[in-house]
C-alpha cells in the first residue's frame, strides 16, 4: 500500500497539488527543440531545470538528451541573465557547433523579466552568432500552463523564426504532429507518404530520440526537421495541425505570418480520428487513399469486432495530456468502453467540455478534471472502481494499490521500453493500443479466474 | 592532451595525469552553455532530505520541481511512505504576481491535518527567492499553530551549486537536532550520516554496526525518522559517508555538541572494512567491539571471496571511466575497480573540491584523465580515445555509454541493488562483469575487438 | 433437453427400466417455466407444483426487468441460427422473447424428426446412409424393469396434456416465409447474408470470422464465445444482454472508410 496515505474522502483543495499529472513548460519546449535537426535546446535559468528535464527525457526515451543552460547564479538573478546567455551562445557555437540554439525561459528568468530577443540581438551584434547559425526562443514560464504549453510555444517559435512567406505556393503540406512520441511522428510521415502527399513535418523527433545503437555517440543525430524545410514551410499550401493544444498555436501563427491556411484536428489516435486525419489529407491534397491504408484500417476494425466482447462496458480511468486524452477517450468510447475518470494536470476549461461531450452517452457518472492531479484521480477510483487504468508510469502506484490492470500511455514512461518505437497514432497505432488493452484485461482474467473458470481459448 | 576542442575556460577543470602541473579549478559554478551534467541547489537539498519517511516534503514553486523529483530515488523506508508522495504549491501566474505565502500556509495546514507528519520540510525553489515570499515566517507560524517542526529549506536553484543544496538541507536538519530526549542512549553509539538507503544500503550498514555492539541512534537520512534525528545529538560519534553532502552537518554537530566525526565509505572491501574498524577503534576502550568487528569482517569477506576471484579473472585489464556526483565516491570506486583488476582511465565528479582532486590525482595512474563538471562531449571523446570498457555514472550517462557500445554501471540513485557493504561489493562486481562482458558488445559497429 | 443426442438413451432407459421420458427445454425463460411445470405435473404432487410456481415467481421479475430494458433495442431485429442438434431450435425462444425474428435456421447434423417432429419417425426408412448410429436391440430387464407409473396414470397424464416421448421439431415453431436449411454451405451462407442481412448470426468458431467479415456479429452457440450460461432464467438474462451488446454496438457502423463513402475528389489542393 504505497499510497496508503490516500483517503477516499474527497475534499476540495485550494492551495495544493498532490501527485501531479503534469509538469512544467520548459521540458515540453526542450522536447520540441530536439525535433529540429542539429539544434541544441537551451534552458535560460538555473542549472537544475535543465538537469531535471534532461534526466526525465532520458529516463523516458533511454537516449542521450542534449541541452545547455545559462547556469544562473545569485548575481544573474539580480542583474539579469544577459551575460550568461550571451556567454552560453558563444560557448555553444564554439564547442558544440549546432545549427540552431533554441532558447526557452524558466520561471526564474521570466520573473526577473529577461528580454530574450534583445539578448539574442546583442549576441548577434557582438558577433557571437556565426552568420549561418540561428538562435530562436520561446517564452515558457513554468507557472503558466504545463509541459504541453511549452511544446506549443516552442513549435510556434519555429514558425516565428523560420517560416518565410514566399509569393508562390508549393505543392506541399505542413504537418504539425503534436506532442507525440518520435515513432508517432514517423508514422504520421509514413501515412503521408503512402498518400503521396509531400509534407514538412515539424517538430520531428524521429531518429533523434529513438535512434539506433551505432557504436558512436553523436550529439546531433541525423533526425529532425531541417532549417531549410522550416523556412520553406511558409510556402506550403496549408497546414494540418494535430492536437489543438500542442499544435494549434503554431498552425495559427503560420496562417497569420505566411497566409498558409490551417486545419486543426484531434490527434489521430483510434479509428475515427485516423479516418478524419487521412480523409482530410486526401481532400485537401486531392489524392486517392491507397489500398494499403484501407487494409490497415480494416485490420484495426477487425480487432475491434473480433474482441468487442472484452471491451464492452469496461470502465476505464485515464490520466494524461489533453490532446491525447480527447482522442483516446473517443477511441475507447467507439469500442464501447466506458472511460469514467479522466484527469489531466494541464489547465483549460475546453478540455472538460470536450470530454463531457464525448462521454455524454455513457450511462454512468463520468468524472473529468483539467488542472487535476493523481491524488484526486485515485480518490475517484476508490469511490468508483474501474477495470483498467491508462496513464504514465506514476499511475502504477494506483494500479498496484487498487489491484487494477494498467496500460502505460503518455509521458513520462520511466519503467518500460517500446513507447518510442511503436506508434499509437494511425490504424497501426490503434491496433497496438487495443492489443495492449486486451493483454492487460485478459491477463487479469487469466490471473483471477478460478481453476474451474480458467479457459484455454478466450 | 587529447585533441578535443574544449572551452578555454574549462581547461583548468580537465587534467590528464602526467601532464602540466595540477591545480583543479572546481567548486565553481558551471560555465553557461557548457552542457554540464550537474544539477542545482534544490536538487541537492531534495536528495538529502527526501528519505526521511515520516516527514512532509512540500515543494514551494511551480509544478516542475515537484514533478521531476517525485519518487525518482529508490530510498527505501521500513515504515511510513509519506516521502513518496509529491506535494507542491503548484504556483501559478497570479501567485507569482501576488505572492505565494498564503497558498503555502493553507497547503501546510491542509497537509498537516490530513497526514499528521512528524515534521514538515518546505523547499524554496528559484522563483520563491525572486518573488520574495517569507517562507521562514510562514513555517514559523504553521509550526506554532500545529505544534510540529516546520522547516524552511533555502534551496533556490540559482543560489549556488548542488553542494549548497546539501548545506541548506544540513541546516534544516540541524534545526531538528537537539529537540529530542537523549536519555537511554549508550556510550557506544553513532549516527550514520550521508547514507540514503538506496536499495536498502542503510539497513546493511546498520546491521554491521549493530552486530559490532554499536548503537545506531539515527541514520541521516536513509529510512530516516524525525524522532531519531531529534535525539541524534546524544550519539557518541558521527560516521560520515558521502563527504559532499553531510560533512557540513557533522561539523556543526561537532561545534555545538562536541560530537567527533570520522569520514568513511561503505564501498569496496577495503573501505567498508575501514569504516567498521575506524568505529571500533574509536570505541577502543571496549576490546569486545574490536573483536566482534574482526569476526564480522572475516566472515563477510570469506563469504564473497570465492565469487569475487572468479569475476576478477574476467575483468582483468578492462578499462573504466568514472563520472559520479561526489568525489569521495570516486575514491572508493577507484579502489574497488583496482581490486577487480580494472584500470581507471577517467575519473571525474560533479561536486569535488580542491582537496578531493588532489587526492584523486595521487590515487590515479599516469595518463588518467581527471575532470570536474564534465560535459557529454568531453566524456565521450575521452572514453573513446582511452578505449574504455565501462562507464560508471548516473541517468544521463547511461544512454551515452550504450550508444558508444560500452558497458555501464549506475552508481547513482537510480539503481535498485545495494552496492554498499560486502554484499554490495559482490553486487557491484557482478553488475560490472555482466555489463563489460556482455556478448551484445560483439555487435557494436564501432570497435572490432575480439572478446 | 437435446433431442438429437440423448433421445436414444431415453428410449432405451424406458424400454429396459421403465423410466418414461419427456422432452424439456431450458433455453428461454418461458420455455424454462413451461418445462418446470411439466415436470411438476408429471409427479402431480401439490407441494412440488407450488414450489415450482414459487421459483418461477421469484425468478421472473429479474427476467422481465432485463427484457424491459433490452427489448426496445432488439425488437424487430433478425437472427439466423445454424448450429448443432437442438440449439438452432431452442435459441429461437430467446430471440422471440427479445422480439426478434429468426429468419433462417438449420442444424449441422440433425435428422428429419429434429426438423419435423417425431411423428415422422414411423415413416422413415433406415438405409446405410441414414443410419449413423448402431441400432441397439433393448428389451425389458427381467429384474430391474419397473414401470414408474401405471398405464392408467400415464393415460390420465396424457389426457391432461403431458406428452411423453414427443418432440414436435423446429419447423412448427418458425414463422411463415422463413427458411430452414440443413447442413448449410459457405456459399449458401454468403447468399443468405446478402439476401436477408440479418442483425445477428449464430453458429460456431469456423463461421465466426467469415460472417463477421460481412459486418454481421456472430454469436457462437457452441462455445458461447466464452460467455454464458444461457440456460434457465438467469441464463436468459445473460443472453438478452449479450445480444443487446452484439446487435446494438456502433462498431458495425465503421465498416466503410470515409473515402469509400464519398470517393469524389477534386484532384487538386483544396487550398489552391
Amino acid at each position: 500500500m504505497l499510497l496508503r496515505h490516500t483517503t477516499d474522502k474527497i475534499a476540495t483543495r485550494s492551495a495544493l497539488t498532490v501527485n501531479p499529472a503534469k509538469t512544467c513548460q520548459p521540458i515540453g519546449a526542450m522536447y520540441a527543440s530536439l525535433g529540429i535537426h542539429s539544434c541544441l535546446p537551451h534552458s535560460h535559468g538555473s542549472q537544475g531545470c535543465y538537469a531535471y528535464h534532461r534526466s526525465t527525457l532520458t529516463r523516458h526515451y533511454k537516449e542521450p538528451v542534449m541541452a545547455a543552460t545559462s547556469s544562473f547564479t545569485e548575481g544573474s538573478s539580480v542583474f539579469g541573465g544577459q551575460a550568461n546567455l550571451v556567454q552560453a551562445i558563444d560557448n555553444i557555437f564554439t564547442v558544440y557547433e549546432p545549427d540552431v540554439i533554441a532558447v526557452h525561459t524558466t520561471c526564474l528568468s521570466e520573473t526577473i523579466g529577461d528580454d530574450i530577443p534583445q539578448i539574442i540581438a546583442k549576441a548577434r551584434d557582438d558577433g557571437k552568432i556565426p552568420s549561418d547559425k540561428y538562435v530562436i526562443h520561446a517564452n515558457t514560464p513554468s507557472y503558466v500552463g504545463s509541459h504541453v504549453t511549452g511544446f506549443a510555444n516552442m513549435t510556434k517559435a519555429m514558425v516565428d523564426y523560420f517560416a518565410k512567406p514566399y509569393g508562390h505556393k508549393e505543392k506541399q503540406i505542413n504537418i504539425i504532429p503534436g506532442f507525440v512520441e518520435p515513432c508517432d511522428m514517423q508514422e504520421i510521415k509514413r501515412i503521408t507518404k503512402e498518400l503521396e502527399v509531400r509534407s514538412i513535418v515539424f517538430p520531428d523527433t524521429s531518429n533523434v530520440l529513438n535512434g539506433p545503437q551505432t557504436g558512436r555517440y553523436e550529439m546531433f543525430p541525423h533526425g529532425g526537421v531541417s532549417i531549410e524545410e522550416l523556412i520553406r514551410s511558409g510556402s506550403s499550401m496549408g497546414t494540418l495541425a494535430l492536437g489543438h493544444l500542442a499544435s494549434g498555436l503554431a498552425a495559427r501563427a503560420m496562417d497569420t505570418k505566411c497566409k498558409v491556411p490551417c486545419e486543426i484536428l484531434d490527434l489521430p489516435i483510434g479509428l475515427e480520428e485516423t479516418d478524419i486525419f487521412i480523409n482530410t489529407l486526401r481532400k485537401i491534397a486531392g489524392v486517392n487513399v491507397p489500398d494499403s491504408l484501407t487494409t490497415e484500417r480494416g485490420q484495426l476494425l477487425d480487432i475491434i469486432t473480433d474482441m468487442h466482447q472484452y471491451f464492452y462496458h469496461k470502465k476505464v480511468g485515464l490520466v494524461g495530456d489533453p490532446d491525447q486524452l480527447i482522442s483516446l477517450t473517443k477511441f475507447l468510447v467507439s469500442v464501447d468502453m466506458w472511460p469514467i475518470h479522466i484527469v489531466t494536470g494541464t489547465p483549460g476549461a475546453k478540455f472538460e467540455k470536450r470530454i463531457r461531450e464525448i462521454t455524454k452517452d455513457i450511462p454512468h457518472e463520468v468524472n473529468v478534471k483539467a488542472a487535476g492531479d493523481m491524488f484526486l484521480f485515485h480518490q475517484w477510483i476508490k469511490n468508483a472502481p474501474v477495470d483498467l487504468l491508462i496513464g504514465n508510469t506514476y499511475v502504477k502506484y494506483i494500479a498496484r494499490d487498487e489491484d487494477i490492470p494498467m496500460v502505460r500511455f503518455g509521458f513520462p514512461i520511466l519503467d518500460r521500453v517500446g513507447h518510442s518505437y511503436f506508434p499509437t497514432v494511425g490504424y497501426r497505432g490503434g491496433m497496438r493500443l487495443l492489443e495492449r488493452i486486451l493483454d492487460a484485461l485478459l491477463a487479469r482474467k487469466d490471473r483471477d479466474a478460478s481453476e474451474v473458470e480458467f479457459e484455454l481459448v478466450m | 592532451m587529447a585533441a578535443i576542442e574544449i572551452l578555454k575556460e574549462r581547461k583548468s577543470q580537465i587534467y590528464e595525469k602526467g601532464a602540466e602541473p595540477f591545480a583543479m579549478t572546481c567548486g565553481k559554478h558551471s560555465l553557461a552553455g557548457s552542457v554540464s551534467q550537474r544539477a542545482c541547489v534544490f536538487c541537492g537539498s531534495r536528495v538529502v532530505l527526501y528519505p526521511i519517511a515520516d516527514a512532509l516534503h512540500i515543494v514551494h514553486g511551480p509544478i516542475g520541481c515537484a514533478a521531476y523529483t517525485w519518487d525518482i530515488r529508490g530510498a527505501l523506508s521500513s515504515g511510513p511512505e509519506l516521502h513518496r508522495f509529491s506535494f507542491s504549491t503548484d504556483l501559478r501566474e497570479n501567485d507569482v504576481i501576488f505572492g505565494g505565502e498564503k497558498k503555502l500556509y493553507y497547503a501546510l495546514l491542509e497537509l498537516i491535518d490530513a497526514y499528521s507528519p512528524k515534521a514538515a520540510f518546505v523547499y524554496s525553489t528559484c522563483i520563491v527567492g525572486i518573488i520574495g515570499d517569507d517562507v521562514a515566517a510562514v513555517c514559523k507560524k504553521v509550526s506554532q499553530e500545529k505544534g510540529i517542526p516546520v522547516l524552511p529549506v533555502h534551496s533556490e536553484g540559482f543560489k549556488g551549486t548542488k553542494k549548497d543544496g546539501y548545506k541548506a538541507a544540513c541546516s534544516a536538519l540541524f534545526q531538528l537536532i537537539g529537540q529530542g530526549i537523549t536519555a537511554g542512549i549508550g556510550k557506544y553509539s553513532i549516527n550514520i550520516l550521508g547514507e540514503f538507503n538506496i536499495g536498502g544500503e542503510a539497513w546493511i550498514i546498520k546491521n554491521y554496526y549493530e552486530r559490532m555492539g554499536v548503537e545506531v541512534v539515527s541514520v541521516m537520512t536513509g529510512d530516516g525518522r524525525i524522532d531519531e534525528i531529534k535525539k541524534s545529538h546524544g550519539a557518541a560519534l558521527n560516521v560520515v559517508q558521502c563527504s559532499g553532502s553531510m560533512t557540513h552537518l557533522a561539523q556543526m554537530m561537532k561545534e555545538k555538541y562536541g560530537i567527533p566525526f570520522i569520514r568513511v565509505s561503505y564501498f569496496g572491501l577495503e573501505d567498508m572494512s575501514d569504516a567498521l574498524y575506524d568505529v571500533a577503534k574509536h570505541f577502543g576502550d571496549n576490546p569486545e567491539i574490536l573483536e566482534r568487528t574482526r569476526n564480522i569482517v572475516r566472515d563477510e569477506i570469506s563469504s564473497i571471496y570465492p565469487k569475487l576471484q572468479k569475476i576478477k579473472i574476467l575483468l582483468k585489464g578492462k578499462k573504466a571511466a568514472i563520472y559520479v556526483g561526489g568525489a569521495f565516491k570516486a575514491f572508493s570506486l577507484i579502489k574497488a575497480l583496482r581490486y577487480l583488476g580494472m584500470d581507471v582511465i577517467l575519473a571525474g565528479s560533479q561536486t569535488g573540491n580542491e582537496e578531493d582532486y588532489e587526492l584523486l590525482k595521487e590515487m590515479c595512474d599516469e595518463g588518467t584523465v581527471i575532470v570536474d563538471d564534465a560535459n557529454p562531449l568531453e566524456l565521450s571523446k575521452y572514453v573513446i580515445e582511452k578505449d574504455a570498457d565501462l562507464i560508471i555514472g548516473g541517468v544521463k550517462e547511461r544512454p551515452i555509454a550504450y550508444k558508444m557500445g560500452i558497458g555501464f554501471c549506475d552508481h547513482n540513485h537510480e539503481r535498485k541493488i545495494p552496492l554498499a557493504g560486502y554484499v554490495g561489493m559482490l553486487n557491484f562486481a557482478e553488475e560490472v562483469c555482466r555489463s563489460v562482458t556482455s556478448p551484445v558488445w560483439k555487435f557494436r559497429p564501432r570497435r572490432k575487438r575480439n572478446y | 433437453m437435446c433431442h438429437r443426442s440423448i433421445n436414444y438413451v431415453a428410449e432405451m432407459m424406458e424400454k429396459k427400466f421403465g423410466i418414461p421420458w419427456i422432452k424439456v427445454n431450458f433455453i428461454g425463460s418461458e420455455a424454462t417455466a413451461k418445462s418446470l411445470r411439466k415436470i411438476a405435473q408429471y409427479y402431480g404432487e401439490q407441494e412440488l407444483i407450488d414450489k415450482v410456481e414459487a421459483v418461477i415467481a421469484e425468478e421472473m421479475p429479474d427476467v422481465e426487468k432485463a427484457l424491459a430494458e433490452v427489448r426496445p433495442r432488439t425488437e424487430g431485429k433478425r437472427a439466423m441460427l445454424f448450429v448443432g442438434g437442438s440449439r438452432a431450435h431452442h435459441y429461437q425462444e430467446l430471440f422471440k422473447e427479445l422480439g426478434m425474428t429468426s429468419v433462417s435456421a438449420g442444424y449441422e447434423f440433425a435428422h428429419r424428426d429434429d426438423y419435423e417432429g417425431r411423428h415422422v419417425l414411423p415413416h422413415l426408412k433406415v438405409d446405410a446412409d441414414s443410419r449413423n448410429i448402431e441400432e441397439l436391440e433393448v428389451s425389458a430387464d427381467p429384474e430391474r424393469y419397473r414401470p414408474r407409473k401405471s398405464p392408467e396414470a400415464m393415460e390420465s397424464l396424457t389426457k391432461q396434456g403431458v406428452r411423453f416421448k414427443d418432440y414436435e421439431g423446429m419447423m412448427p415453431d418458425m414463422c411463415e416465409q422463413t427458411l430452414v436449411i440443413d447442413d448449410i454451405s459457405q456459399y449458401e451462407t454468403e447468399q443468405l447474408i446478402d439476401l436477408w442481412k440479418p442483425d445477428i448470426f449464430c453458429a460456431g468458431i469456423k463461421e465466426k470470422y467469415t460472417v463477421q467479415k460481412f459486418g454481421i456479429p456472430l454469436k457462437q452457440l457452441h462455445s458461447y464465445d466464452y460467455g454464458g450460461p444461457y440456460a434457465g432464467f438467469k441464463g436468459a438474462v445473460n443472453f438478452y444482454k449479450e445480444i443487446d451488446r452484439m446487435v446494438n454496438s456502433k462498431i458495425w457502423t465503421y465498416l466503410k472508410a470515409p473515402w469509400q463513402k464519398d470517393p469524389e475528389l477534386a484532384a487538386t489542393y483544396a487550398w489552391e
